[in-house]
């Protein structure tokens, strides 16, 4: 069983690495169906150790984070085409994240539903590969005007980019992550959290 | 527990405060879903075009500089008053778009870019971002040819080619 949403532990590779990640924070409620449909596709892909498998759970996964993008109200990503940072960037994003999970500060800084804010929960895919499909892609990527960076277009764009459980980058990467904080259904970040200095990397998505 | 999706305009109570945005009482809005927790309604609503366009300038560049996302907006029904109203969709996402760009323009130049180079040169000095750019100028340049051979081509067809240059789009497919 790998780490939560994980798909192995590979950190490092001989080979020359490109690094990709995606945050994205989705308005929730209570027994919310995508929410429950995500975090179930988040156990399935740690509870495995079969590759097409969990490229097939993630790509699902991304096509209904895709389809929520009219819900997506903040989202981040990021990458690099540069090895030694690549790999570095990953270590950094899985670590990061499962530090937070299994921090008892995490869980506090959560909260129930706060019916006077939004209510949000955040997915992440992450992705190490020395794969030349990520990195091809990327260089597309790099193309994109930075006024559409973070439109709500872009943003569906990129999780569609995932989504098709024929797609090369995953099928062929080292690693990979998708997850989906916090842990607990039952709690969210606020819209006033998600505005703080520890979120402070997110942009608006219009 | 439900989630409906939701067609209804309201306006927002006179006097209602928003936790974050401060004084929204008087904005109107469209239900996009419906929320029931404890017996209470919450909608999750998108300001509608008529509100949006009306913000002054002032209003807007309070939040744009703490990155609010003030175009929707969870609130009770309880702070809620029907109203007869209908406004096009796509009209209301344009506007939306804009708030996107004036965003950029004001507050988004200022943070990292995800396809910058900057950010990995702190990493790695050594590295030469110079390659990143000479791409970016020959995909400019192809971008360029490629539409002068589709003009020369469609020259080809009026002299009588059956060629279809042009004819259908044509898009980025995954």
């Amino acid at each position: 069983m790998s780490r939560y949403g994980l798909f192995n532990e590979i950190r490092t590779t001989t080979s020359s690495a490109t690094f990709f990640a995606i945050q994205g924070a989705i308005s929730s409620y209570p027994n919310d169906p995508l929410r429950n449909e995500l975090q179930e596709i988040v156990k399935a892909i740690s509870s495995s150790n079969n590759r097409s498998q969990q490229c097939l759970l993630m790509s699902k996964g991304c096509e209904l984070t895709a389809k929520a993008v009219q819900f997506t109200e903040y989202c981040v990503w990021d990458y690099t085409l540069v090895s030694k940072i690549a790999k570095s960037e990953f270590s950094s994003w899985v670590d990061g994240i499962n530090e937070n999970i299994n921090s008892k500060e995490e869980y506090e800084t959560s909260n129930s539903l706060v019916p006077a804010d939004t209510s949000y929960f955040v997915v992440t895919l992450a992705i190490l590969s020395t794969h030349i499909s990520l990195k091809t892609w990327l260089e597309f990527l790099e193309l994109k005007s930075r006024q559409d960076f973070f439109t709500r277009k872009s943003i569906e764009q990129i999780w569609n980019r995932f989504a098709k459980p024929t797609s090369k980058i995953l099928k062929n990467c080292t690693n990979a992550l998708f997850i989906v904080t916090p842990v607990s259904k039952d709690h969210y970040y606020t819209g006033t959290q998600l505005r703080t200095d520890d979120w402070d990397y997110l942009r608006p998505v219009y | 527990m439900n989630s409906l999706r939701q067609e209804r305009y309201f306006r927002i109570r006179q006097g209602y405060n928003d936790p974050c945005l401060g004084d929204i009482g008087g904005w109107e809005v469209v239900g996009i879903r419906s929320i029931t927790l404890d017996g209470a309604i919450y909608f999750d609503t998108e300001l509608t075009e008529k509100t949006l366009t009306s913000l002054s300038e002032e209003i807007k560049a309070q939040y744009y500089w703490k990155k609010y996302i003030f175009t929707r907006i969870r609130i009770a029904q309880k702070d809620t008053t029907p109203i007869e109203f209908k406004e096009d969709l796509s009209r209301r996402y344009k506007v939306f778009n804009q708030i996107q760009k004036d965003w950029f323009k004001t507050v988004g130049t200022h943070e990292t870019d995800p396809t910058k180079t900057a950010s990995d040169e702190e990493y790695d000095s050594t590295y030469d971002g110079t390659r990143r750019e000479a791409m970016k100028i020959m995909a400019f340049i192809g971008i360029g040819l490629l539409i002068v051979a589709i003009s020369q081509c469609n020259d080809c067809n009026n002299n009588g080619s059956q060629g279809s240059w042009g004819r259908s789009g044509g898009g980025y497919s995954s």
